[in-house]
């Protein structure tokens, strides 16, 4: 296991080991957004790939949000996830150098989430339209036009009104 | 009276061809329901019951509608299989509109009917019901329905074509 | 990037001087195995560099999981890759199980073997028709369909669906199986370990289908761990990885199979063929030791909570679908409503792997490559 390799890089504020059995994975680590590319250098170094990259939007219990990281190892199981907290409204550091699979999951978080990512090639949202308004991951989301006429002519504008409306 | 020459084209529009071969037309109703060519267009999960209806055991080329063709433009009846997301709902309607007239629109699965399994208070991805873009002829339900069940709902526009609906607009 | 269909070709001079366009392929399209929209940049035949578009399958499954309790959210999980709908409803059964501590009956178990693998076949089948299907070769897809029915059939009695099944519940499986159902079971896999050979001699023999796939769309190992691809895409690199094998659930760690890698260790397009073609005839010898060793017994747990509440924290489960590797990571807040679940699905790193992949192949072969994939748009956007 890797884990003090890990442990050692500077912005990793805590490591602790898991029942595998019960949880699903090995270890779980606690870091800062900075630290993330020094992490994930080290995970391209020995051979983990990325599994996935989420975001948990945790700002009613605990005013962060939660970026999820999972790495993993092809030859022998061995599953690290880290959980990297943002305070609201602040941006995590692009991992994309370092594993270019991860353009597409901070695409994703971008788009449903609304967590901006520094270094990223091309935040652009993945899954709604370019011109969606709104994160729909967000646990207050309201969608700004529910079922709307998606051929009105001023569709867009009665977006942009929406969100005015609704700040 | 100006205002009645006026009214002149209107009206005519309005009425129509002044010429009306109904034999011939039964004939070429006919002929358009018995060989009716689908649009290649699976969005989802009915797509696949769709190429099963279209596969050895249901055969669609035994009405005549076997032949699917990619090009909107040279289609006859575009069967929506599979959820309706917002983001292909401007797609969708480039796409009825290339196909050209007579043309007719099957809404296949529960999807496209009303949202199906997918619409729930707060649902902000999807289009619930395909009749909010594109009107619809056929409905078939089920999620996804039995090729029974879409070689049913074909036989149904087929006897909706031979009875004279030609499409949304009355082209003759 | 616009999402919004624009102008399908545009002709431009790129900065070397060369006359290039940019072609637009799909989201309509018949080789696009669903509603996939990639913006091709191209000089003649060539790929320059290609855009994908996706999101035009979001259904919102995520956020559905977010509002409705743990066994409602039962039937959208087969609706995430439809193909693979037993394998996906029963991995998610598995997760609550183990995350809740709810053990299984063996018979279930067993059961359980036997409606996956076949699963697995008819999506493998539909695969291979419908990769012949872009190649230009529209008979082997009349020939998989119809072996697809026979599973189908036997499928359908007992779950009542041909495609999108709900048949697992935490505990168990909805129904139990019948005699009937395991002699027609063993009966379709005598009748397909004969059928497979014929298809190595329509398909895998074929002078233009080698033509096609042989050294078309190698996928170097550095490739896969920078996108993390798993499943066939893995394995045809040589690396013999399953998620059966490596992480078992269910009792497959106590069932005889292999997991077959690429023959060359390229990583082509016809080393994901033949991984396929092998993988059937594993799932096939699985499928017969479940028949053959299927315990009596219930098929539902004796104790199972009528409100699943999962202590508070993440967890992480992953099964071995057709496709690949798919994982379930489930935040709870300790309440029967789940905080987050995240679908981890493998065709989401195979198609943003294509944006490297396809680089400097011939239209052709970009063809024969997003068909040797084994995509399913729905997966990608959920």
């Amino acid at each position: 296991m890797i884990t003090d390799e890990l442990s050692a890089v500077p912005g990793v504020s805590s490591t602790s080991e898991q029942d595998y059995a019960a949880k699903g994975y090995h270890c779980l680590h606690e870091a800062s957004p900075g630290s993330l590319p020094a992490l994930a250098a080290i995970f391209r170094q020995r051979g983990f790939h990325l599994e996935h990259l989420t975001c948990l939007d945790m700002r009613a219990d605990d005013d962060c949000m939660c970026l999820v990281y999972q790495f993993n190892r092809q030859d022998v199981p061995e599953r690290h996830v880290i959980h990297s907290r943002l305070a609201p409204g602040e941006a995590g550091t692009s991992i994309s150098e370092q594993f270019i699979g991860a353009d597409w999951y901070e695409r994703e978080v971008f788009d449903m989430f609304g967590v901006g990512f520094d270094g990223h090639p091309n935040l652009l949202r993945l899954l709604t339209d370019d011109d969606y308004i709104g994160h729909p991951l967000l646990k207050d989301f309201v969608d700004a036009d529910p079922q709307r006429d998606v051929f009105a002519v001023d569709a867009k504008k009665d977006g942009v009104a929406n969100e005015a409306a609704n700040e | 009276m100006a205002e009645a020459h006026d009214n002149t084209e209107e009206l005519l529009e309005q009425l129509g061809p002044l010429v009306h071969l109904s034999k011939l037309e039964t004939l070429l109703n006919h002929a358009r329901a018995n060989s009716l060519w689908p649009l290649t267009f699976g969005l989802a999960c009915c797509a696949i019951e769709m190429m099963a209806v279209g596969a050895s055991r249901f055969d669609l080329d035994r009405i005549g509608a076997g032949v699917f063709r990619p090009s909107a433009r040279q289609a006859d009846v575009m069967i929506l299989a599979g959820t309706i997301s917002r983001k292909m709902a401007p797609v969708i309607q480039t796409l009825w509109d290339q196909m050209p007239a007579p043309k007719w629109a099957i809404a296949m699965g529960g999807c496209t009917i009303d949202g199906g399994p997918f619409k729930y208070p707060g649902q902000y991805a999807i289009v619930e019901g395909a009749d909010k873009i594109i009107p619809v002829d056929v409905y078939v339900p089920g999620c996804p329905p039995r090729p029974e069940a879409l070689f049913a709902g074909l036989l149904k526009l087929e006897e909706k074509i031979k009875a004279g609906r030609k499409g949304p607009e009355m082209v003759n | 990037m616009s999402s919004v269909p624009g102008p399908a070709m545009e002709l431009v001079r790129d900065d070397e001087d060369r006359e290039t366009y940019y072609l637009n392929m799909g989201p309509q399209h018949p080789s696009t195995h669903g509603v996939l929209r990639l913006r091709l940049h191209m000089e003649g035949e060539r790929i320059l560099s290609v855009f994908p578009v996706i999101g035009y399958g979001h259904r919102a499954h995520e956020k559905m999981a977010e509002n409705r309790d743990y066994l409602m959210f039962l039937p959208n999980t087969s609706r995430i890759d439809y193909l693979s709908g037993m394998i996906y409803n029963l991995g998610y059964c598995q997760a609550i199980e183990k995350i809740m501590g709810i053990e299984v009956p063996e018979r279930t178990e067993y059961i359980r073997i036997i409606v996956g693998e076949l699963n697995r076949i008819s999506s493998h089948l539909l695969w291979l028709g419908t990769y012949l299907l872009d190649l230009g070769g529209i008979t082997p897809f009349l020939y998989c369909f119809d072996d697809r029915e026979r599973i189908l059939d036997i499928l359908d009695s007992i779950s009542g669906s041909r495609l999108t099944y709900c048949y697992g519940r935490f505990g168990g499986v909805t129904m139990d199986v019948d005699d009937a159902f395991l002699e027609s079971t063993a009966a379709f896999c005598s009748y397909f370990h004969e059928r497979l050979d014929e298809y190595e001699d329509l398909v895998t023999d074929n002078v233009i289908f080698r033509q096609r796939t042989e050294g078309v769309g190698p996928f170097s190992a550095d490739l896969v761990q920078r996108f993390g691809l798993s499943g066939p895409c893995l394995r045809a690199t040589g690396t013999r990885r399953d998620v059966r094998k490596d992480e078992p659930y269910g009792i497959y760690d106590r069932l005889d199979f292999e997991v077959p890698v690429g023959k060359t260790t390229n990583g082509d397009c016809f080393d994901r063929h033949t991984v396929r073609m092998a993988e059937m005839v594993q799932s096939l010898h699985l499928i017969e030791q479940a028949v053959r060793d299927i315990p009596d017994g219930p098929v539902m747990a004796a104790k199972v909570p009528k409100k699943i509440k999962p202590p508070a924290g993440d967890y992480y489960f992953a099964v071995e679908s057709a496709r690949g590797h798919f994982g379930m990571y489930i935040y709870s807040d300790g309440t029967d409503t789940p905080f987050r679940i995240k679908l981890r699905t493998p065709s989401f790193a195979h198609v943003s792997a294509m944006t490297e992949a396809l680089v400097g192949t011939m239209l052709s072969d970009t063809i024969s490559i997003l068909g040797s994939i084994d995509i399913v748009i729905p997966e990608i956007d959920r």
